[in-house]
């Protein structure tokens, strides 16, 4: 039975003019790639697939203003604005509502695409039509995704995507039947929505406005060398698509690369866990699609110079974009649920999820295998390559990257195991040591082939040429090396070996740019770049090796395991947490070389700013040699469950003070009042509390009455003397005369009004009164009641991370060796079609 | 040159050694009571339980006394509850948890957990019934 309601207050216009771009878009997007499939053989069918993309694009632009409009204006009736945003919040935030939810996250994939399709409109010439041919197929799978079409086949419901124009009412039916709505009727339930959800106060933080769209253009990237790979075997110019794809591959990786990175250092300054990267299976699937690209810039750039490996590169190129739909599927399908922090819950699209991933599988790797069969590609590995040779080593280097990579896929695809074959492995315990520890030695070798390898040549290298510069960099290295083992404090073998090779890969680099290259720096993109991840490797290293820290509680009770007296290993287990210290306000606490003091708070709707000063004194002379203040801030926030916690870090050159608050006074339960004590006192008298710390004198009782003479107010003035000091307190009493009158109940007809010292611990209130015929006999009848005096406190954890500006400079680096090879590979390409 | 054959065959070689030691350093999700049989035997090693939080027994974080010791109770899988102590500060979102993992090794009478995942369902799907 379906009753029929006229709901008021909606805005459903929008929604439908939304629905409308969405289909449209996805229809558009179908419609330009059939005809840019067909103009291939035809081309005046270019015209119509070219007016078709537009539309897409137009259609793509008008769903993302459609959507922004209803989260602008607070039109909580729908689902997405209810749910991810809220009335309070800043404009600029709104624009994080789109990658809170999945299918904003969809929608802002797709925008990048379409920014991507006008650039390959102006600059892919001949490859237009097969190349968009391709990407605007990939734009109508994603276009699908947004659908929200619900319609049953047979007796099974299939739904087509989600889409973020469903209102909250269809979406949540039971909203309709909160009691509220019985009185209010339900045709009004939008009186009952005060407010959306709110944004994740996670996501509030001006680093998640630019982080998840630079990742998301990263992954978009990846389409453009798939495009371009699938168009080279079907227009069987399996070698021609590298020149023109490259520049994009080489975008794909530095845009992906800085995404990710950013991601690491949002986590860093925003998050609690006290570091950049943690091996989080959301920030894997990041890294998957970005290491393949890596392999795949080096073996195109081998396939260009020599011709070899094209077939790979070609299967490569595909496989990075298919990494991208996993990865894809790995966070959307709600699979990573019970092992990610970030990972989107299932929204019922996994079979949708899987079609698309199998159906571009099944066009990349079918071609593939019908190009292989047709003889027309030589997928293997076939070639003789001298070991003086560069492509050589390139290739180890990348096959090296290919088995870390293997590692990394393996590792966190566990759950997708327990999934398909109904196992129930955990993953390691603790992933970060588990992880660094396969890594480490990848990232090894890597280095060491970084190093030399620009050195030699294309084919073949007389080792007069690559044996002087490689000798010179190994002994500068190993100088730097030990000096720096020194001054940053590096131990053991592994980590020193580590060490030497990132100083190594940096040294040759740069000894290449001048001895190889001759300081033409407009050649320089790769020296650069390898030079920007050795050094960023380095700070990794030195920043985790010696990241400390410093906050150590020695206060708590005393633990150790029954079983464990003499096991190190265990106390260094136990040790472990016992990382947070309690700072009450006003009383300095040495933590390491520091005095901290909790010295107060601020509250900026809707954080609250702890305010952590610290000071060094020098060691002798106690005098005060560096002093700072740390702002940790915290949200309390009854949805997430309680306090969201947001660090604040001192930078210096060498190493970061890193603090935040886990947990504060205000959240701890009311202790119960104790110890009452009845006192019944005429003017002038004195009297105690039960612990006799807190002395009280009845100096005076004042009368006060409202103006309409029904309410009358008692106030006595107390004197109060603590240990602390003397202050006038007054506990008072409200009667209402005209009820005492016609009621003649004397307890329901007043009120009390009790002065409560939580610094003292102490609360009293003023009972009753007493009353006789001289004023100077009037009796008044206190409580005292009593319980521990409550200090403000906060507990602290604080890290030191040094050299941690090493990983941001070698990113920095990198980035610019990046858009050196740009802009090479661009001109590159100009000559080609000049 | 045939080289790059024995270089990928070496290269195959220690592939198949990270994916079959993989196997060797994952664990499996468990219940309290084979955590306290694995303690045992295995006195070094940590496991993961799966179970929810215990409502009806409560919760202690006394931060003046300790700052790094919280109390709570877990249910496992079979309903077998579990004293839990957490040596750390109590984490902000566990009353809000359906789902929770420990990781940690039994002890005489009590988990000793060295970390908790727990799973907030509030963060992406909560349901408008408590406006």
């Amino acid at each position: 039975m379906q009753e029929t309601i006229t709901f008021l207050g909606e805005h459903l216009w929008i929604g439908n003019l939304g629905h409308l771009f969405v289909v449209l878009a996805t229809l558009s997007a179908l419609g330009a790639s059939i005809f840019y499939f067909l103009s291939d053989k035809n081309p005046s069918f270019l015209g119509i697939s070219r007016t078709l993309l537009k539309l897409h694009i137009f259609s793509v632009l008008g769903i993302i203003v459609t959507l922004f409009a209803i989260i602008y204006n607070h039109w909580f009736e729908y689902q997405y604005a209810w749910q991810h945003s809220s009335a309070d919040l800043p404009w600029y935030y709104m624009i994080s509502c789109f990658w809170e939810g999945q299918e904003g996250s969809f929608l802002l994939w797709m925008f990048w695409h379409c920014v991507l399709c006008l650039i390959l409109l102006r600059k892919a010439r001949e490859w237009e039509a097969p190349v968009l041919a391709i990407v605007t197929l990939v734009q109508f799978a994603l276009g699908g995704m947004l659908l929200g079409i619900h319609f049953h086949i047979g007796e099974t419901l299939i739904t087509l995507g989600s889409s973020p124009f469903e209102l909250l009412r269809t979406k949540n039916p039971a909203l309709l039947q909160i009691p509220v709505l019985q009185t209010m009727g339900k045709a009004n339930y939008l009186h009952a929505i005060q407010d959306g959800n709110g944004l994740n106060p996670l996501l509030q933080n001006y680093w998640m406005v630019i982080h998840p769209p630079t990742l998301f253009s990263g992954f978009a990237c990846t389409v453009i060398p798939f495009a371009y790979a699938v168009a080279g075997l079907w227009k069987n110019k399996t070698k021609e698509w590298i020149t023109p794809a490259l520049p994009y591959v080489i975008i794909t990786v530095m845009v992906l690369g800085t995404g990710i990175i950013m991601g690491g250092y949002w986590a860093y300054e925003s998050l609690s866990f006290g570091g950049y990267w943690a091996w989080d299976p959301v920030e894997n699937a990041s890294l998957m699609p970005w290491v393949i690209m890596v392999v795949t810039l080096h073996m195109l750039l081998i396939s260009k110079a020599r011709g070899t490996y094209v077939g790979l590169s070609t299967f490569l190129a595909i496989t990075s974009f298919i990494m991208v739909l996993y990865a894809t599927f790995l966070t959307r399908s709600g699979i990573l649920g019970d092992t990610s922090v970030h990972a989107f819950v299932s929204e019922g699209l996994n079979g949708q999820l899987l079609f698309f991933l199998f159906l571009f599988m099944a066009i990349g790797y079918g071609l593939y295998l019908i190009r292989t069969i047709q003889n027309k590609i030589n997928p293997g590995v076939s070639s003789n390559e001298k070991i003086s040779s560069r492509e050589f080593w390139m290739f180890i280097g990348s096959l090296v990257l290919v088995l870390s990579l293997l590692h990394i896929i393996g590792a966190t695809s566990i759950p997708v195991y327990n999934k398909i074959l109904g196992t129930n492995i955990a993953p390691h315990t603790d992933p970060i040591a588990y992880y660094n520890t396969w890594q480490t030695p990848f990232a090894l070798v890597i280095l060491l082939i970084m190093a030399g390898t620009q050195f030699l040549r294309y084919r073949d290298t007389p080792s007069n040429v690559w044996l002087k510069p490689i000798v010179i960099s190994l002994a500068i290295s190993l100088v730097v090396s030990l000096a720096l083992s020194f001054a940053f404090d590096i131990r053991g073998v592994l980590y020193w070996f580590f060490l030497f090779a990132t100083v190594y890969a940096v040294t040759a680099n740069v000894l290449y740019i001048f001895q190889g290259l001759k300081g033409k720096f407009s050649h320089a993109g790769a020296s650069i770049a390898h030079s920007g991840f050795a050094i960023m490797l380095l700070g990794v290293l030195v920043s985790s090796v010696n990241k400390h820290v410093i906050s150590y509680n020695n206060t708590g009770s005393n633990y150790m395991r029954e079983d464990a007296e003499n096991n190190t290993d265990k106390m260094k287990a136990i040790s472990f947490n016992r990382e947070n210290i309690l700072l009450q306000k006003n009383e300095p606490v040495v933590i390491a070389d520091y005095t901290a003091t909790y010295v107060g708070d601020t509250f900026i709707s809707p954080n609250k700013y702890y305010r952590v000063r610290y000071q060094k004194f020098d060691k002798e002379t106690k005098v005060l040699k560096d002093e700072f203040v740390l702002e940790p801030s915290a949200q309390f926030n009854e949805k997430m469950g309680g306090l969201i916690s947001s660090p604040d870090t001192r930078h210096y050159l060498s190493r970061d003070v890193f603090t935040h608050v886990n947990h504060e006074s205000g959240l701890d339960k009311e202790q119960e009042w104790r110890d009452p004590l009845m006192h019944t006192v005429k003017e002038g008298d004195t009297f105690t509390t039960v612990d006799a710390l807190h002395k009280l004198v009845l100096l005076g009782v004042e009368k006060e009455g409202s103006e309409d003479g029904k309410l009358v107010a008692i106030k006595p003035r107390l004197s109060l003397t603590t240990i602390s000091g003397n202050q006038i307190i007054s506990p008072s009493l409200i009667l209402d005369l005209e009820k005492i009158q016609t009621t003649g109940n004397y307890d329901e007809s007043t009120e009390i009004e009790p002065v409560v010292l939580n610094e003292d611990g102490l609360k009293i209130e003023l009972t009753r009164i007493i009353l006789a015929d001289d004023v100077k006999n009037v009796q008044l009848v206190f409580k005292t009641m009593q319980r521990a005096p409550k200090v403000d406190y906060i507990i602290l954890k604080a890290i030191v991370f040094p050299w941690i500006n090493l990983v941001w400079l070698g990113t920095l680096v990198m980035f610019l060796g990046f858009m050196i090879a740009i802009v090479r590979r661009v001109k590159d390409y100009n000559k080609t079609i000049a | 040159m045939k080289t790059i054959y024995i270089v990928i065959i070496a290269f195959l070689g220690v592939g198949v050694a990270v994916v079959a030691s993989l196997y060797g350093n994952t664990s499996k999700y468990i219940t309290f009571d084979t955590a306290k049989q694995l303690a045992k035997e295995y006195p070094n090693k940590e496991f993961h339980v799966v179970g929810s939080l215990n409502k009806e027994m409560p919760m202690v974080y006394e931060p003046r006394q300790d700052a790094n010791k919280f109390e709570f109770y877990v249910n496992d899988t079979l309903g077998n509850v579990s004293k839990v102590i957490y040596r750390n500060s109590k984490p902000q979102d566990i009353e809000k948890t359906e789902r929770i993992v420990l990781i940690g090794s039994y002890q005489t009478d009590h988990f000793e957990a060295t970390q908790i995942l727990s799973k907030c369902p509030s963060k992406y799907n909560d349901e408008p019934t408590n406006l």
